[in-house]
């Protein structure tokens, strides 16, 4: 009688007790992902706001690039507020339900055109963009005293004839796939789906063997048999810091290693076969707000106050070595730094299709330069054949 | 039995035929089994560390993975190191108990349904976990909401998760070993008048500290192997992470991958395991052997 | 008799640590149950009287030892894998992820419009003084009050002496208005409210003091479960795989899960894409699996042989050195495996002076898969092998010899049908662990190189299990989760069916001798 008792009582201070620990989330807190090792630089930013307005930001690294098991998290409650994200997963997030519309709340004066056409979809904002960044031109400034090339011919007879006096074994260190081989894809003419103003609005139309293309495909099969890429299709950046090649495709995250390795480098963009420079991707980083977050007020004053200054856009950028998206931030960037070269080519690079059916794309198409590469097939036929399998495969969805 | 020192020909001979080629044979086995570590070595110790188009001897010498390794503030080697061990030592702790438990009265009791436990043990082992991710996800999910600490993010739920996997076959080899232990002694000392119970504790364990050995080091290895579930209940926070899952973060992506301090943490991730075989290899092979001819 | 009393304290210390530990799963039963967590709640309450059960009121012991690892089996294994069965009946996918209300309120949440030269109005909060429940008042278009929440809407009836300077109520009857600073509490039901009027337009509260006012492009009819596009007048309706599709097959994202039978299980037979690559996928499997035990025996046992000689020193060193593949966590000595392999610069290459496209071309990728399993499984087989040669009685090889049996013949008759004998489990095991033999395939080639005319998730070095891991977690076309659940379930009942099969071959061969 006297357990039964004490047990009753036991039940009923601990049902009170647990009831008291609640994991919920107080009001004035705000829950940001970002990308792993970035969360110094978002905490530094955001901080004199958070501390002003009385906001506890909790700013976590999980992965802030894309829809990181958001679509199961965000419905279960699980989710943030805020994410980072890149731009090319807008048409999948909108499409799972995850986000939500942004429209009412972006400043759309402060972007570029081609940066807001990245974060759009279905005639709607998704995210408020921060940064941009893009591939582009090194050149070994030992092997090649008088720097970046200003032509496609410079570029190529250079190549060739540092590779034919033996001292180079390779023209251009680069990963053979899509996202690599865009600039000199689209210098022969060829385009992923027909961009309308900056849109994907047509993904019936695929251009991977336009009739330009077709017409151009021998020039690739030459420049691979005369060694300007390798082979073998592995990116040997030693290749590169040794001197053994005198260009090289790198992104702001190769930068590091060729400090470290102390070569004396020039980034530039990519020229085209037909004068001017070739388009590569350029890949915007955007802050997504989850349609489940719960502090949405918060969330969307923090987007109005903070993300879409030009301070924070300099400041996130500034440390992790890629080029605002604002507009006001971008004028501010020194033009002779890495950053401003990355970003002076960037301002002419289309930015990468958002729509959910560039993940059909990727496979067939980095398969096509794979089976170009080991010689399985000339460069023609192997885009042709992914060409007609991508179709079909959009054909079917 | 005959040494090389002395010159007895015909002795010689008979080493030379039956013994020399088997020495070479192990040469060559030796050479296959440490080629992967041999390079982990090399490419730890070279600065510039490209696993690929790794040289034997390293062009940079150096303790620069190490340093990076520890040295980064994004990517903390040793509270993975720290969160590896106590997962996995209390993970392994568990299962070895249930399935010693389990196994114990698989092997002493016959009561109806026996051998259909036995059965579905096997059977159930058979749906991979890791297909069943999303659903243990969102049942941690919801614990969460009650009770953070069985939350994700958090090493209870993730132990307690290994412990449901306990009874599998390693309760199978512990089975079978109880097997051969005659049910005399147990007799013996129900005459003395112990406890079921007791008889499990003062008696049957202690005669198993081999087996147990075994199979401890063997859920060990194990749980420090396992990155699926690990990586969808402790989530993305680089502070959460065990070894196997943060080190991939070095060589995440297309572009980028950083074998150097990879392989620099592999290194140090193998070397107490590696300490452990050696030391625990009396037991280790004794327990393997004896599990295959009773299994 | 101090035996006695330590045995009475050690039972009531027993007795007491029990009923805590029930105790605490009541609980926490309970505060599950608050949280409408149906199914953990339910099962926690069972557990506890299953508890109670096994250990005070049943005699029999075998409950006592299994009942930990039972319980915690059926809800970390069982359950799981019952539930992931039941998600292939339904369309869980990327696109198919919230419930139909949820998806519904999505599309129409982001089809709204803002209203030209509409500035954001300013409203207030009140609380219902007889439910508590919260309403929002503001003024609009003219001079219309209006007190709403999503549920209700109707005209304020206001006198002129409860209208402030600046055009705020300072009172309501029926209603507590709230300052600013008390409107803070409320944030997550204002956050969550949507006022709609008759003439299609909707207002939100963008903050705490603004509504914005828009209209949506789409209006639901719940009566006749319709989503209407109010600026063409096309009607939605529900199609058959959660989403809201025109008559002219157009259809609107995002969709919901829905319950779609046996599609995904006839989808495998039917549908070209996913059937294709299905085949020469599930070939693989099994070549894998019987491969990979065959060699690493075959080299196991080859190897116990050679190293049972009496006569060999350093066995023992032998048998260490052997076993270093067990030692390396295989998950990072298979990354590092995967760098060894690159093609031309890389180490094997570089070694034997050779330039193969290990990871590129499907047969040598093949090759190196069976190589890394060859590597990490011989130790296990040499081991075993070891175990089963050292069992065979001494008698046995002696009487052999006796018989003028020669090696080869003593090895054929005797030793290998008796080694295959006791080790036959452990190879049925063996073969069933191959079968799913997740992360030598996932991180040695990620199971490329892909199928060229596959929908990018199949390759040819995948077995069932990347090959639907991979259409879960890492899809190219969006995770489907439906589809992967159904070929787990394919997946079980294959590896099963081998493992019953090789089980009852094992108790033939014991019928036999």
């Amino acid at each position: 009688m006297k357990l039964q008792r004490l047990g009753a009582g036991l039940l009923g201070v601990s049902i009170a007790l647990f009831g008291s620990v609640v994991p919920a989330q107080a009001a004035g807190t705000l829950t940001v992902w970002v990308n792993s090792g970035e969360e110094a630089a978002y905490k530094a930013a955001s901080a004199s706001w958070a501390a002003k307005n009385g906001v506890t930001l909790n700013i976590v690294a999980k992965c802030g690039l894309g829809d990181c098991g958001l679509s199961k998290l965000g419905p279960a409650g699980a989710g943030p507020d805020l994410f980072t994200a890149s731009h090319d997963n807008t048409g999948s997030l909108v499409k799972s339900g995850v986000v939500t519309s942004l429209s009412s709340v972006i400043n759309k004066s402060a972007y570029p055109a081609a940066v807001l056409s990245g974060i759009s979809f279905n005639y709607q904002q998704w995210g408020i963009p921060i940064a941009v960044s893009n591939i582009a031109l090194a050149t070994n400034k030992s092997l090649v005293p008088t720097g970046a090339p200003k032509t496609w011919k410079e570029l190529e007879s250079t190549a060739t004839g540092l590779i034919s006096s033996g001292k180079a074994s390779v023209g251009i260190v680069t990963h053979l796939d899509g996202y690599f081989m865009q600039p000199f894809f689209d210098s022969v003419g060829g385009y992923v789906f027909a961009n309308k103003n900056g849109a994907y609005t047509n993904t019936k139309q695929v251009g991977l063997y336009s009739k330009a293309v077709a017409k151009n495909a021998s020039l690739m099969d030459g420049w691979l048999s005369e060694k300007l890429f390798d082979k073998s299709n592995t990116y040997d950046a030693s290749a590169f810091t040794n001197g053994k090649a005198p260009y090289a495709v790198v992104g702001p995250w190769s930068i590091a290693g060729l400090d470290k390795a102390g070569v004396k480098y020039e980034i530039s963009g990519i020229p085209s076969i037909n004068g001017g420079t070739a388009r590569s991707f350029s890949g915007v980083t955007a802050v997504y707000l989850n349609r489940f977050a719960k502090n949405k007020f918060l969330a969307k004053q923090f987007l109005t106050e903070v993300v879409q200054t030009a301070a924070f856009s300099k400041a996130i950028t500034t440390a992790n070595n890629s080029y605002p998206a604002n507009l006001e931030a971008a004028a501010s960037v020194d033009p002779s730094s890495v950053a401003g070269k990355f970003g002076a080519y960037g301002a002419v690079c289309i930015p990468m299709p958002n729509v959910s059916e560039m993940n059909n794309v990727w496979t067939y198409w980095n398969n096509a330069f794979a089976d170009w590469a080991s010689g399985k097939a000339k460069f023609g036929a192997a885009m042709e054949s992914a060409s007609n399998n991508l179709k079909k495969a959009l054909g079917n969805s | 039995m005959s040494t090389l020192l002395s010159f007895n020909s015909k002795k010689t001979r008979f080493w030379l035929k039956k013994v020399l080629w088997r020495h070479l044979v192990g040469l060559v086995v030796i050479a296959f089994s440490v080629f992967p570590l041999v390079w982990m070595i090399s490419a730890a110790f070279d600065a510039t560390g490209q696993i690929s188009t790794q040289q034997l001897i390293p062009l940079h010498r150096g303790l620069d993975n190490f340093t990076q390794l520890f040295s980064n503030t994004g990517k903390p080697f040793l509270t993975w190191a720290r969160n590896s061990l106590v997962i996995a030592l209390s993970a392994a702790a568990l299962q070895v108990a249930i399935g010693a438990l389990a196994a114990y009265s698989l092997s002493r009791h016959r009561f109806k349904g026996r051998k259909l436990t036995l059965t579905t043990i096997l059977i159930v082992q058979m749906f991979p976990q890791l297909l069943a991710a999303t659903t243990l996800f969102l049942i941690i999910n919801t614990f969460g909401k009650s009770f953070v600490f069985l939350g994700l993010g958090h090493q209870l739920p993730l132990i307690l998760i290994f412990g449901g996997s306990a009874l599998g076959v390693n309760t199978w080899m512990l089975k079978s070993f109880f097997d051969t232990l005659p049910t005399e002694i147990d007799e013996a000392a129900k005459i003395d008048g112990a406890g079921h119970f007791e008889i499990f504790l003062k008696i049957i364990i202690p005669l198993a500290t081999p087996i147990f050995v075994v199979t401890f080091l063997l859920s060990l290895i194990g749980m420090l192997n396992e990155y699926l579930i690990t990586s969808v209940i402790l989530g993305l926070d680089s502070k959460n992470m065990t070894v196997a899952v943060g080190l991939q973060q070095f060589i995440y992506g297309q572009y980028g991958k950083n074998w150097g301090p990879f392989t620099a943490g592999a290194l140090l991730a193998t070397i107490p395991v590696l300490a452990l075989f050696i030391f625990l290899q009396k037991h280790l092979v004794s327990g393997l052997v004896s599990g295959s001819t009773k299994g | 008799m101090t035996t006695v009393n330590l045995k009475s304290i050690s039972k009531s210390f027993k007795y007491a640590l029990s009923f805590i530990f029930v105790l605490l799963i009541l609980i926490m039963g309970a505060k599950l149950f608050r949280d409408k967590a149906w199914f953990l709640a339910s099962f926690f309450f069972f557990s506890a009287g299953l508890i109670i059960y096994v250990y005070s009121i049943s005699k029999k012991t075998p409950g006592k030892y299994l009942l930990p690892g039972v319980l915690l089996l059926t809800l970390f294994h069982i359950y799981p894998a019952f539930y992931s069965g039941a998600v292939a009946f339904t369309n869980d996918s990327n696109g198919h992820q919230l419930s139909k209300q949820q998806a519904i309120a999505a599309i129409i949440q982001d089809s709204r419009v803002p209203i030209d030269s509409q500035p954001p109005i300013p409203y207030q909060t009140l609380i219902e003084t007889n439910s508590s429940k919260v309403f929002i008042l503001f003024k609009y278009p003219d001079s219309t009050y209006w007190i709403a929440n999503s549920g209700t809407i109707r005209k304020l009836k206001t006198n002129l002496k409860d209208i402030a300077p600046d055009g705020k109520i300072i009172k309501v009857d029926g209603f507590k208005v709230l300052t600013p600073a008390q409107t803070e509490s409320y944030t997550s039901e204002l956050q969550n409210l949507t006022v709609e009027l008759d003439s299609g337009v909707s207002l939100q509260p963008q903050d705490l003091e603004f509504l914005e006012v828009s209209k949506p492009s789409f209006i639901y009819k719940a009566s006749k479960d319709q989503l209407v596009n109010v600026l063409t007048g096309e009607i939605y309706s529900p199609n058959n795989n959660g989403q809201m599709a025109s008559s002219s097959g157009e259809v609107i994202l995002p969709g919901w899960k829905a319950t779609i039978g046996w599609r995904n299980f006839t989808s495998i037979i039917t549908d070209k894409e996913i059937r294709r690559p299905l085949l020469a996928v599930l070939i693989w499997t099994f070549v894998n699996a019987f491969l990979l035990v065959l060699l690493s025996f075959l080299m196991g046992l080859t190897l116990a042989l050679i190293f049972n000689f009496p006569y060999l020193r350093s066995k023992r060193f032998y048998r260490t050195i052997f076993i270093t593949p067990l030692a390396i966590p295989s998950v990072l000595s298979l990354l590092v495996w995967s760098g060894l392999f690159t093609t031309g610069t890389g180490v094997i290459d570089r070694l034997f002076h050779i330039s193969t496209p290990w990871l590129t071309h499907p047969w040598w990728a093949r090759v190196a898969v069976l190589i890394v399993e060859l590597w990490i499984t011989f130790p296990y087989m040499f081991l075993i092998s070891t175990g089963a040669i050292q069992a065979i009685p001494n008698e046995i090889l002696e009487a052999a010899q006796i018989d003028g049996a020669s090696p080869l013949k003593s090895f054929t008759q005797i030793k290998l049908p008796l080694v295959v004998r006791t080790l036959a489990p452990l190879l049925v095991a063996s073969t069933a662990m191959a079968l799913n033999n997740f992360g030598a395939i996932y991180l040695l080639t990620g199971g490329g190189p892909t199928f060229s005319n596959s929908n990018g998730n199949a390759g040819a070095t995948d077995i069932l299990i990347s090959y639907t891991y991979k259409l879960a977690f890492n899809s190219q076309e969006g995770n489907n989760y439906g589809l992967a659940s159904a070929l787990s379930i394919l997946n079980f009942i294959l590896v099963g069916l081998i493992s019953i099969y090789g089980l009852r071959k094992m108790k033939t061969m014991e019928g036999i001798n």
